[in-house]
């Protein structure tokens, strides 16, 4: 059986974006097989260049209209989204992208400031998600597929400079300094 | 209320504008040079709100320090001056953060949206959003609500820990000293000095007297007089302040 096709149809017919998991119960097939073969259908349609694109995001998946035809698909849908966005806003969803997923007391240590408010206002308008991890018993919060298709990006990877902000020693040392504080 | 904190930029964004105005890198004296713009910038916002009010004190706090480190770099211990590169560092990640927003912004700017499927109506439009009304999940028993109302709890009770609490004693402000001394001085126009610092009450008010009169010394309202070595000095009005 070609897991590809089967892929692509069930994207296609989905209106809510699906999992590794959705789909590796539904079609059998391990986990790590539909995680490549994801790539590879998202790596085809970018080499294609065709009208649709697939983006990901916390582990799911999602097609989409290609970043090229907005314009027109906006005229069709008679869309009037603005994006527009507070430029605190603005830097707290740059740090939850770059660096999620995170706490609020790491978004608050970045930013220097009392955060509560924008992650309420950013989680009500469905921009941002949190997470609860029981273990921890601590709450991490994540950009949604939302956010990435106001970006026209295929996921946070393809953002500028991502490996350096998402990974930075200097970053480590901060945190890690002012827990000790 | 909302618009105004939706609006507002944390202390490090005010630090990080009052160092590219002044065209500086992020340095410690940089930090030095900025402290009092930035207490001005405090003193008179109107769009600082209480929750972030003390975000912005504490940054306040720790650029005084590095101002009096500049001052006097000999009373700093090791771990005052890492907690000074600490800043530093702050500073420069979230500088990192600001200029990547600014790309993000870019993108956003550029509106290259992605859509993904969608239903429509007979004209073509996407149908209205639904109002939002509570259905409850399947499956759901009253042991489960109350499971997740403990867990709830729980998770907000983690999170509050109490602080030490302190009271704010009343204290006397240089200002106020220096009032005083000036109403002092017109009347008597020269008092002993060790007495003067005699009158104060705690120590605190003992080094808001002494700076009280340096300040006053600075500004050439006063001079102090002693005979010799280690004898009584006194504290003169100066013959140019005396109205004749």
């Amino acid at each position: 059986m070609n897991l590809l096709s089967q892929l692509e149809s069930l994207l296609f017919i989905s209106s809510k974006p699906l999992t590794v998991k959705d789909i590796a119960e539904l079609t059998g097939a391990k986990a790590k097989e539909v995680e490549e073969t994801l790539e590879q259908l998202a790596h085809d349609y970018k080499e294609q260049a065709r009208g649709f694109i697939l983006i990901k995001n916390n582990n799911q998946y999602q097609l989409t209209t290609a970043p090229e035809n907005t314009e027109l698909v906006s005229k069709f849908l008679k869309d009037e989204t603005s994006g527009e966005l507070s430029q605190p806003s603005l830097e707290a969803l740059t740090i939850i992208a770059y660096r999620g997923p995170i706490t609020k007391l790491e978004l608050e240590r970045i930013r220097g400031v009392n955060c509560s408010l924008i992650l309420r206002n950013l989680l009500i308008r469905g921009l941002i998600e949190e997470k609860l991890d029981k273990q921890k018993n601590e709450s991490f919060y994540l950009v949604t597929l939302e956010f990435i298709k106001f970006l026209g990006v295929s996921s946070v990877d393809e953002l500028p400079d991502y490996e350096k902000l998402h990974r930075t020693e200097s970053l480590e040392e901060v945190l890690e300094e002012s827990v000790n504080l | 209320m909302e618009l105004k904190l939706e609006k507002f930029q944390g202390p490090l964004g005010i630090l990080l504008k009052l160092i590219e105005q002044e065209e500086l890198d992020i340095t410690e004296i940089a930090l030095a040079k900025i402290a009092d713009e930035f207490l001005a910038y405090v003193e008179t916002s109107e769009n600082i709100g209480p929750e972030e009010m003390a975000d912005f004190l504490v940054m306040a706090a720790r650029l005084l320090y590095i101002k009096s480190k500049a001052l006097l770099p000999y009373l700093v211990s090791v771990e005052e001056e890492e907690e000074i590169t600490d800043l530093e560092n702050q500073l420069r990640m979230y500088k990192e953060f600001i200029d990547a927003s600014a790309k993000i912004s870019e993108l956003v700017g550029a509106k290259k949206f992605l859509f993904s499927p969608v239903i429509l109506n007979k004209n073509f439009r996407r149908p209205k959003k639904e109002k939002v009304s509570f259905v409850a999940p399947t499956g759901i028993t009253k042991i489960l609500l109350r499971d997740r109302f403990v867990e709830l709890l729980d998770r907000l009770q983690t999170k509050i820990e109490p602080l030490d609490e302190k009271s704010l004693v009343g204290k006397i402000s240089i200002d106020e000293r220096i009032d005083y001394i000036r109403e002092l001085l017109t009347k008597k126009l020269r008092f002993s000095f060790s007495k003067f610092l005699e009158t104060a009450t705690s120590r605190t008010e003992v080094i808001v007297n002494f700076l009280a009169v340096l300040e006053l010394a600075k500004q050439r309202e006063l001079v102090f007089e002693q005979d010799e070595l280690f004898s009584e000095i006194h504290v003169v009005l100066r013959n140019d302040n005396v109205i004749n």
